[in-house]
């Protein structure tokens, strides 16, 4: 027997099935031609590839067609499937495209929340993000929220100050300004109409200007989402 | 398969995808051979395969939306009627299979008797045209079934249906190397369990393994 390696029984197996790559080939007939032992395992596997073809076709017992008349909901009855498929399906894909994208603004929320705090120290108020107005954290700044008396509340989640201006259809009460517990006491600058929304006043947990607002609501958009995917995960076959 | 026959059915697999049972029904006459021939190799028994190869087709007619045209409908309809065949031997076979070490004498059903019958046959079988009787095929579909699954399948697959690798990559989701793998563990695993029933093999087949 020569020093090479003999072929091994992948190789000799997909040799009978002409399933060599062409450096397997060659290495393959070269070994072969000299090798008793690997022609002789080649034999063997042969062989039984033989016996298994030579395996006759079992005979159909019936016929396996699918009744005409079959409804959507008989097939539903006898398969644990509920909905017709096709609607499933869509209603499946909308519920994944929702939950993905409730995923990212979850995310963002989270994200903003973390960062305002990390902005924050003790200064300001709420840092800017992309759902949120943007926010002059300068104390005692009452320039135009003269108009309202209630800006000068400390509130530095809450957005009263584009109540002035009142920029977009939002919540005009302005008399439910309530302070809030966080700590800053800052009061609104007149800020620039761009960006302004007028949430209603909301405790912090919920406050979409405060950091812990968005955090929270981030946290529970996030779970939500991530249930509404695994829910709707594809539950087809899986293979072993 | 000819060009005309390929556009034919991905008509019909529109049509079944539309929930056209009349149209799904032709698919169903066309595949329901391979489906039942692979539930039969893989479980054994024929009451067990016509009910996998029915659970088979009517959890193929409610996933027909889920089937993406572009890759082979016999591999996507295999792949089903492989997983409900696995399931169901899971179902009923807790314990692992054996392995040829601990091959008991339960397991060989054959008496002395039986097998010197078969010698005297004096069938001096061609291997190209060897025709099996009903004992060696017994024997065989026995050793299929001492395979793990996952063999078992690819050798079903490749030697019982002719599938290609490649498409037998696509039925049970793997890779090349895999399928080649697995195919040649469970020849391997095959022959030698036939290898303890020699006696039943036919004429010239037995004087090889004589040589071991």
């Amino acid at each position: 027997m020569t020093q090479q390696e003999h072929l091994t029984t992948g190789q000799l197996s997909a040799f009978l099935d002409k399933q060599l790559s062409p450096q397997e080939q060659a290495f393959f007939d070269a070994h072969l031609q000299s090798c008793q032992h690997c022609q002789f395992e080649l034999a063997e596997l042969r062989r039984t590839v033989v016996l298994l073809h030579a395996m006759p076709q079992p005979q159909l017992p019936r016929s396996f067609t699918l009744p005409t008349t079959v409804q959507p909901a008989q097939i539903r009855a006898a398969l644990p499937q509920t909905a017709p498929a096709r609607q499933r399906h869509v209603l499946r894909s909308t519920m994944r495209a929702v939950s993905s994208i409730a995923v990212v603004i979850g995310l963002i929320f989270i994200l903003s929340g973390l960062l305002a705090n990390v902005h924050l120290g003790v200064g300001g108020g709420a840092t800017s993000t992309s759902s949120s107005p943007v926010f002059n954290s300068s104390n005692g700044n009452t320039t135009g929220s003269s108009q309202v008396p209630q800006a000068n509340v400390n509130t530095p989640g809450a957005i009263e100050t584009p109540l002035i201006h009142n920029p977009q259809t939002s919540t005009p009460t302005a008399s439910k300004l309530s302070p809030t517990p966080k700590a800053t006491p800052t009061a609104r600058a007149t800020v620039k109409n761009g960006g302004a929304v007028e949430p209603p006043v909301l405790p912090p947990a919920l406050d979409l200007g405060q950091p812990a607002g968005r955090l929270s609501l981030g946290a529970l958009l996030l779970l939500l989402s991530i249930i509404g995917l695994v829910l709707t995960r594809r539950r087809y076959r899986r293979f072993h | 398969m000819a060009e005309t026959a390929r556009e034919d059915e991905q008509l019909l697999v529109a049509r079944s995808q539309r929930g056209d049972v009349e149209a799904f029904n032709q698919l169903v006459l066309r595949y329901q051979q391979a489906v039942y021939t692979v539930a039969l190799r893989m479980l054994g028994d024929r009451d067990i395969a016509a009910d996998v190869t029915q659970e088979t087709f009517l959890a193929a007619f409610r996933a027909m939306p889920s089937f993406r045209g572009g890759s082979s409908f016999r591999a996507w309809l295999l792949r089903i009627a492989s997983n409900q065949s696995c399931d169901h031997w899971r179902r009923t076979h807790r314990h692992p299979v054996d392995s040829l070490d601990s091959l008991t004498d339960e397991d060989e059903p054959y008496s002395a008797d039986a097998m010197s019958s078969l010698i005297d046959t004096g069938q001096d079988v061609n291997p190209e045209e060897a025709l099996l009787t009903q004992e060696l095929q017994q024997v065989i579909q026995l050793g299929l079934e001492k395979l793990p699954l996952d063999q078992r399948v690819a050798v079903i697959l490749c030697d019982i249906q002719g599938l290609s690798y490649e498409e037998i990559a696509v039925t049970t989701q793997t890779t090349l190397g895999t399928v080649r793998s697995r195919i040649a563990r469970g020849r391997v695993r095959l022959r030698a369990y036939l290898l303890q029933h020699r006696e039943l093999l036919p004429g010239n087949f037995r004087l090889l393994s004589d040589r071991e």
